[in-house]
């Protein structure tokens, strides 16, 4: 499915360097670390938001490292929830896919009748599974989720994880978390990367 | 205590101007005025000058639309341009923003010339063309509507375009169904600023209209300021083509002030 061979990454420091993952097909993988250890940064890559100093990327046996992310078909979920306020909730879902059945999409996290819905009246739970929602619609090979929950409280984050791995699995789509949280970290994933700190650059 | 001196000092001028238009001069042994609407009368009718106000009014509507036109989209190609440069980390974005500034840093007059003689190197055949005048309108008006594009591109979640991206929307769509919708309240103060910019330009507008078919409303202020006092509709009528122009940019700056977000400050 996913292949990461030798990436690296620098900004004013290393991030990550010679880092190998891959992700099979339906698989979940969640990547834990502690802050600026490229977390974040890793999923930018894969997404193609930011390119890699080194390294490759074969995405169901393509190279993918120089494609850009509107062509790479890769799902990617913010830690707080992108909605364009200037559209309603099925607007926004609309952009995920032209033709979408919103109501089941709708349906699928729990948001009913939430088509006509301004997005500035939605609370932060129900905006992030609007945006799972959407992301969801745009069918993507990979959905990566980047501590996507953080913003909510203890108890509604358990329920969302638990409703997003319920997703996950009935699609079968494959996923990789970025968390802090060890506790979300295990619930999400057998998986668990944990990454480090590099050390300064020369 | 400050308010009361700042209104009479920014109102004054703007209420003198309408007085003139409504005051003409009799001339007996004492000069005296009476308060009359002839001056707006003559304006209306065209008896002192080439064109009456409301055909003035109506050419610099017409150049005003097409500064908005060229100046808008160029101010958003440049301020997009900026944004992404600076974006990159590019050492080209600062000076590509001083760069845009620069019709600023010159009178009208002086664009205005600059223009003139850079036509006649071109071909005289361009003295004819009625669109000739736009051309500093739109160059004057381009930096403002940078000014206030670029820093309102600044403040955006970056976050938006980039979901976009991912949710693999084309760049069109992104233009038309992300960007442009979430910048919608700053293009309509730039739009109205390159409006009301082009509506009050005169330096530049005074080299280049050839005819006076072409005058603008501010040009005409000019023609019938120049004209001999003697006659004392002359006065009131130009005064009323400068208060008429004054409602209309008025109009457009409280159109602006509409739509301007709180706390939008812009970058002037």
């Amino acid at each position: 499915m996913l292949r990461i061979e030798g990436a690296s990454k620098s900004f004013d420091r290393i991030l990550f360097k010679d880092l190998d993952l891959s992700l099979s097909a339906g698989e979940r993988i969640s990547l834990t670390g502690p802050s600026g250890c490229g977390k974040t940064t890793l999923l930018r890559c894969i997404a193609g938001l930011e390119s890699l100093d080194e390294g490759r990327l074969i995405l169901d046996d393509n190279d993918v490292t120089n494609v850009p992310p509107e062509k790479r078909g890769i799902g990617l979920l913010f830690q707080n929830p992108v909605l364009y306020h200037h559209l309603d909730v099925a607007g926004n879902l609309r952009l995920g896919k032209r033709e979408a059945d919103v109501s089941s999409a709708l349906k699928e996290v729990g948001l009913e009748g939430f088509e006509d819905r301004r997005c500035e009246r939605l609370s932060g739970g129900e905006a992030q599974r609007v945006a799972l929602a959407r992301a969801l619609l745009a069918e993507p090979k990979i959905l990566l989720l980047d501590e996507p929950f953080s913003a909510v409280d203890d108890e509604l984050r358990d329920r969302l994880l638990k409703d997003t791995i319920t997703i996950l699995d009935l699609r079968g789509t494959p996923a990789i978390l970025v968390t802090h949280n060890q506790k979300e970290a295990k619930s999400f994933s057998e998986n668990i990367i944990i990454m480090r700190e590099q050390e300064p650059k020369d | 205590m400050v308010l009361i001196p700042a209104l009479i000092f920014c109102l004054s001028p703007l209420i003198a101007v309408i007085r003139a238009s409504l005051r003409v001069a009799e001339r007996g042994t004492v000069i005296s005025h009476r308060w009359t609407l002839d001056g707006w009368q003559s304006a209306i009718s065209g008896d002192y000058a080439y064109l009456s106000i409301i055909d003035g009014l109506l050419n610099s509507l017409g150049y005003a639309a097409l500064t908005l036109v060229i100046a808008l989209p160029l101010g958003w190609s440049l301020s997009s341009g900026i944004h992404l440069l600076e974006k990159r980390g590019s050492h080209w974005a600062k000076p590509l923003d001083i760069l845009t500034m620069l019709p600023l840093a010159i009178s009208g007059v002086m664009l205005g010339l600059g223009i003139l003689l850079g036509i006649i190197r071109i071909s005289p055949v361009f003295f004819t063309m009625w669109w000739m005048p736009a051309v500093p309108h739109i160059m004057l008006a381009t930096p403002f509507v940078v000014r206030l594009l670029l820093p309102a591109m600044r403040r955006q979640d970056p976050a938006l375009i980039e979901t976009a991206q991912v949710l693999a929307l084309s760049r069109w769509h992104i233009l038309t169904k992300i960007r442009i919708p979430l910048l919608r309240g700053p293009l309509i103060v730039a739009g109205i600023i390159a409006i009301a910019m082009s509506m009050g330009e005169f330096g530049a507008s005074w080299i280049l209209v050839r005819t006076g078919a072409w005058d603008t409303l501010p040009v005409l202020v000019d023609q019938l300021m120049a004209r001999p006092g003697f006659d004392p509709l002359v006065k009131p009528t130009a005064m009323a083509a400068a208060s008429l122009l004054m409602f209309t940019t008025l109009v457009l700056f409280l159109l602006a002030e509409r739509f301007r977000a709180d706390g939008d400050g812009g970058m002037f």
